[in-house]
């Protein structure tokens, strides 16, 4: 007979650790253009990813990075938009472009065995495409009237008012797509970033792949490039000042809801306090089992979810907690943001808490670092922000040697909850 | 590529099945209960939704769920369909038992309370309006689908006919549910990953195997009538441009046919080079979002082709392109079937890449009658045939077989 369960023990649990970023492999074509290997996963596909320092810090009118990326697929030298899509249908192969505030990338995703089939056609979209006027014109148009549906919701113009306010419109990262500054973009203004951003790529192949054959590809592809170096420019991120205003900040606009979002200004992300906040973040508003989400959804039942991000851009970081709440709640969901960034400096946090926080975010990089598309992600932005792999794995190191005094000392240093920027749009009573 | 994975049952009959996959530490336990809003009382409706989130509230041993889950490195999720609830987790692989200790403990019993149920009637509330109500066109699909059944329960959706009905819900309902339904004989596990199915066997043995066997509160559900001819109803509401949303009736999920129903709606609606976005979108400029979607579910269900009208545009304008646009299924050739085929192939290897995504296929595919179907569906939609496809066009996406939702400005 065996002995009966307790079922109020948990098991024997085992020491947690994270799986460290594996080691890549750089090369150059004979033009100099680097190329990135990492051969990752079990499953037959590859990503290939072209990227190159621009997005939303290298534009001058807002949008321009967003919607030559847009219109890459929309015609090239061999291709109109419709062909272009059929080819990569037939072949079960996308081709997606990325914008970010420090990198514009174009990634083709496809099956290990049509690598040979579709390289071409990224060479084709990323080298000459034509932006053809009516197809903007069209894109135009369709974007127009998706803004102007998106604006009807709440937590669209909670984003855009929470950017203005704590950045300004004119920086990189309070930059919105408004209707005015779309319309405000030409065709030509898409050819010259095109010509200007989009021309010295690094190169990343990360999935199942052999390693001569996607070398040749590459070499007869992009090799024979005159390689244009261009302009040395930094990100306008670098010299634009965030206007860091304060208070709240309400926008009426009727429903049954309003979306909040509460912040402030913060660190960049090199900085050596950065990834202990973003524990101190994890603690209070960025998981499920966060401090927010216990109070807010779980004992009060004013939302249906709440969460907190401590943003590390390269320059300015932001800290921003966000959630749609019943009207009726706001005042009071508010006041309990507040109480818990002050409980947090005041009392810190108990081992135990700190533990849970600790094995939550050890056993959540398996999750992130499973597929071959996460991994050439990772790859991207270690390249395109200069962090190298072993400076990304060294959350590892601050999340194990973090203590809870370490914790409340960092949450009194850095949160600032009687200076929030209280950015709140919905319809709420006086 | 192949996914292998074995089968077994409990004396209790819960069904296990394992997948084995080494590349990474990792393990992931998926639970598919077969019961969802299709089993509700029509005048408690977002009742297997609203339970949904009480199996997080903690059970008889465990006061709370989530806490020791991420105390060992692990997360969760899960999910009600008409058909089914499916609860998920993935944890570090050295850490899976306790996957095993807190499902089963929630199998074996909930630990109920008034005060539990209140508040997570407020959070399903405010999820009912942040998802339906307090966005534009929000409500629209809700309407749609007790415009398209008149009968099955499948005319509501899984977050509920009205929040009066959320509002309703008792103790008395919650535990009755429960016991209705959470039984080791209704549900299958599947464990994925870094495991071994001896560690498995042991394992489920260990914790699953004293739950007893429940009585599965089954009943008939009503048949859904054929429809023979057109329906349509318009609303008003705060919204910038007219919408028209259609939706016609397919096959069950379980018949073959459901596959060419599926492949229609990709032909339709499947990235750039689909006719709607082709037509509609592009050529006609009748509309920025013209989409189609269909739901694969174990009774007959649903396609339907919704959009948005462009500034200017007429319903009566964009509904005869629309008509033109299923009249050109019928010149589909056999290269562009091919495409289509080509594409699909390609999404069922892309899913995958992850043991997540490979133990919901299977729960889903076992649920549906057949684990296998994560490896044979591929061949099921390679067999279609040009002439079964415009059959089905035919039948499918008749005027007859429709039901349509006019969503005007006020």
């Amino acid at each position: 007979m065996a002995k009966v369960l307790d079922r109020r023990m948990a098991p024997p649990a085992g020491p947690l650790s994270y799986i460290p970023l594996p080691p890549y492999e750089v090369t150059r074509l004979s033009n100099g253009t680097p190329v990135y290997l990492l051969p990752y996963g079990q499953v037959e596909v590859v990503e290939v990813q072209a990227m190159y320092r621009a997005g939303r810090g290298y534009q001058d009118l807002i949008g321009q990075a967003g919607l030559t990326g847009e219109m890459l697929t929309e015609g090239t030298q061999s291709y109109d938009s419709l062909r272009l899509a059929q080819q990569l249908d037939g072949y079960g192969a996308w081709i997606h472009h990325e914008v970010g505030e420090e990198s514009l990338a174009v990634k083709l995703a496809t099956t290990t065995a049509n690598l040979g089939h579709t390289l071409p056609l990224l060479q084709e979209v990323i080298l000459v495409p034509t932006f053809p006027s009516e197809e903007f014109e069209s894109l135009k148009q369709r974007k127009l009237q998706k803004i102007q549906v998106r604006e009807e919701k709440t937590a669209t113009l909670a984003r855009k008012h929470f950017g203005y306010e704590l950045f300004g419109p004119d920086h990189p990262y309070g930059s919105y797509l408004s209707q005015e500054a779309l319309e405000a973009i030409s065709r030509d203004h898409l050819i010259a970033y095109h010509q200007q951003r989009l021309q010295q790529m690094a190169l990343t192949v990360v999935g199942r792949f052999d390693r001569e054959v996607i070398l040749d590809q590459l070499e007869e592809l992009f090799g024979s490039l005159d390689r244009v170096e261009e302009e040395a420019s930094i990100s306008r991120a670098a010299t634009a000042r965030a206007r860091g205003r304060q208070g709240r900040h309400y926008v009426e606009k009727a429903g049954m809801q309003a979306s909040l979002r509460l912040g402030h200004l913060a660190m960049p992300r090199a900085h050596p306090d950065y990834y202990g906040m973003t524990i101190v973040n994890t603690i209070l508003g960025g998981y499920f089992g966060s401090r927010l989400m216990k109070n807010i959804r779980e004992e009060k039942g004013y939302t249906y979810g709440i969460y907190s991000g401590w943003i590390g851009n390269r320059y300015d970081g932001y800290f921003v907690v966000q959630s749609d709440v019943g009207n009726e709640y706001v005042p009071s969901a508010i006041a309990e943001v507040k109480a818990e960034m002050h409980k947090l400096m005041d009392e810190g946090v108990e081992e135990a808490e700190l533990d849970l926080v600790r094995n939550y975010l050890q056993g959540r990089s398996v999750s992130q670092r499973e597929t071959p598309f996460q991994m050439s992600d990772l790859l991207r932005f270690s390249l395109m922000h200069d962090i190298p792999f072993a400076e990304l794995d060294r959350q590892y190191e601050v999340i194990r040697e973090i203590t809870p005094a370490s914790v409340q000392e960092l949450a009194a240093r850095y949160l600032k909850p009687d200076d929030l920027l209280e950015v709140v749009v919905g319809q709420v009573a006086e | 590529m192949q996914i292998e994975f074995q089968t077994f049952f409990l004396d209790n009959g819960l069904k296990v099945i394992v997948h084995e996959d080494h590349s990474i530490p990792k393990a992931v336990l998926n639970l598919i209960y077969r019961v969802g809003s299709r089993d509700e009382d029509p005048d408690l409706t977002g009742f297997a939704h609203l339970f949904e989130h009480l199996m997080f509230e903690g059970s008889r041993h465990i006061p709370h769920y989530d806490l020791p889950l991420q105390r060992v490195g692990g997360e969760n999720n899960a999910f009600t369909t008409p058909d089914i609830t499916n609860y998920y987790l993935s944890l570090p692989s050295h850490q899976i038992e306790t996957g095993f200790w807190l499902e089963s403990d929630r199998m074996l019993a909930l630990d109920f309370s008034q005060e539990k149920l209140d508040i997570q009637k407020r959070v399903v509330i405010e999820e009912y309006k942040q998802r339906y109500l307090n966005q534009p066109y929000g409500d629209a699909h809700l309407r749609l689908v007790d415009l398209h059944f008149t009968t099955h329960p499948y005319r509501w959706q899984t977050i509920g006919k009205d929040i009066s009905h959320i509002e309703q819900a008792t103790l008395a309902d919650v535990e009755a549910f429960f016991y209705g339904y959470y039984a080791p004989n209704n549900a299958t596990l599947v464990v994925a990953g870094d495991v071994h199915l001896a560690q498995v066997q042991e394992l489920a043995q260990k914790w699953f195997g004293d739950i007893p066997r429940r009585e599965l509160k089954k009943h008939p559900l009503p048949e859904e009538p054929e429809q023979t001819e057109a329906r349509d109803m318009t609303v008003h509401g705060d919204v910038p441009y007219p919408a028209v949303y259609k939706m016609y009736h397919i096959p069950s999920h379980r018949e073959r046919d459901y596959y060419i129903a599926d492949l229609l709606t990709d032909l339709l609606a499947n990235g750039q080079s689909s006719l709607l976005h082709q037509e509609l979108t592009r050529k006609q400029q009748l509309s920025p979002n013209a989409s189609a979607f269909s739901w694969g579910l174990h009774d007959p269900g649903m396609l339907s082709i919704n959009a948005t009208l462009a500034p200017g545009k007429s319903p009566e304008a964009y509904e005869q392109a629309l008509a033109g646009v299923l009249a050109q299924l019928q010149d589909l050739n056999e290269v562009a079937l091919q495409r289509i085929k080509g594409k699909l192939e390609a999404t069922f290897v892309l899913q995958k890449t992850t043991i997540l995504n490979k133990a919901i296929a299977l729960a889903i595919s076992d649920a549906l009658g057949d684990p296998d179907l994560i490896n044979t569906t591929p061949e099921i939609y390679r067999n279609i045939a040009l002439d079964e496809v415009h059959q089905a066009a035919r039948t499918i996406l008749a005027p007859e077989n429709c039901s349509t939702l006019y969503y005007l400005p006020n």
